[in-house]
């Protein structure tokens, strides 16, 4: 299972290398609105988000959405990914399928370090930032998997 | 539990102090199919206003030429630095040419993010600090375990 676009390697490889991810959005006027987050890159690129977000709301209204991957804030020099996509949000069913893709299994529970394995879930109360697969179970937080339409380094796609 | 959003914005002041710190933002525009796309530009801030600069060969500069709202955002997590250094304002408005020599001329001597070299002859817009949004993590109170 993996992005029907045809992802560039170098593009996919910086990806799964760097999670810190601008997502452009519309906000209900339709102008364009961008939030910082992470995003875990493997098959597809997903978005793990707060189900009463104004990201995820914005989503849901209009799932046309850009992300720009980059390197970290402090780095001299910028490296970055575009990666234009349609987002779809996953059911729970789906998040905690038996085989997901590699950045799935990042973005349902990034303690897992993309393996198929499940880490346990702590108690609520001894939950630290992070633990996210219980919140998604209780539908807290929600997965939105991007479907790519146009990605590839920033200095590759930059221009028309 | 939602996050403190009123308690942990910055004010004005701050939002323009932390903004003037910075030399890049991450820029969005809307293409003609009225989708988003992304792109990095070099930034100034001067007298209240946001100046960015992309080269005007780009989908941004082309796209702005079709529909001039835009966002641009900046966020700052130095390496090694905890949850609580986090740091990011959010602008949004309409970009119009830049007319402000000063800020024209401070933008000839910063790298644009991509090709890291200055793009004196790129696209250069202004957008002012009208419709922002802003975080600074370093106000939130109810902290979790690290």
């Amino acid at each position: 299972m993996s992005d029907p676009y045809a992802v560039p390697d170098d593009a996919q490889a910086f990806m799964k290398d760097n999670g810190r991810t601008f997502m452009i959005t519309k906000r209900k006027d339709g102008s364009p609105t961008a939030h910082p987050m992470a995003s875990w890159y493997g098959g597809f690129l997903y978005l793990n988000m707060y189900k009463a977000s104004i990201k995820s709301k914005n989503l849901d209204r209009d799932p046309r959405i850009c992300c720009v991957i980059t390197t970290r804030s402090d780095d001299v020099d910028l490296e970055a990914a575009v990666y234009r996509a349609t987002g779809r949000k996953l059911t729970v069913d789906e998040v905690f399928a038996d085989r997901v893709t590699e950045g799935l299994a990042w973005a349902r529970n990034p303690r897992s370090e993309g393996s198929q394995d499940q880490p346990d879930i702590p108690d609520e109360d001894k939950r630290k930032i992070g633990d996210t697969a219980g919140r998604i179970k209780r539908g807290v937080r929600v997965i939105w998997e991007l479907t790519a339409n146009k990605a590839g380094l920033i200095q590759n796609v930059r221009e028309g | 539990m939602p996050r403190e959003h009123p308690t942990i914005k910055m004010t004005p002041e701050e939002l323009a102090a932390f903004v003037s710190t910075q030399t890049r933002c991450i820029l969005g525009t809307l293409d003609s199919e009225g989708g988003p796309w992304g792109d990095a530009a070099a930034t100034f801030i001067r007298n209240g206003t946001l100046h960015f600069r992309v080269p005007a060969s780009s989908t941004s500069a082309a796209n702005i030429a079709g529909d001039d709202r835009v966002v641009c955002v900046f966020e700052e997590h130095p390496e090694d630095t905890g949850y609580y250094t986090i740091k990011g304002a959010i602008i949004h408005g309409h970009a119009t040419p830049s007319n402000d020599a000063e800020a024209k001329a401070a933008l000839d001597g910063i790298p644009d993010p991509v090709t890291r070299a200055p793009e004196p002859d790129g696209a250069t817009f202004s957008v002012g600090l009208d419709d922002t949004a802003s975080f600074d993590f370093a106000k939130i109170k109810r902290r979790f375990e690290q």
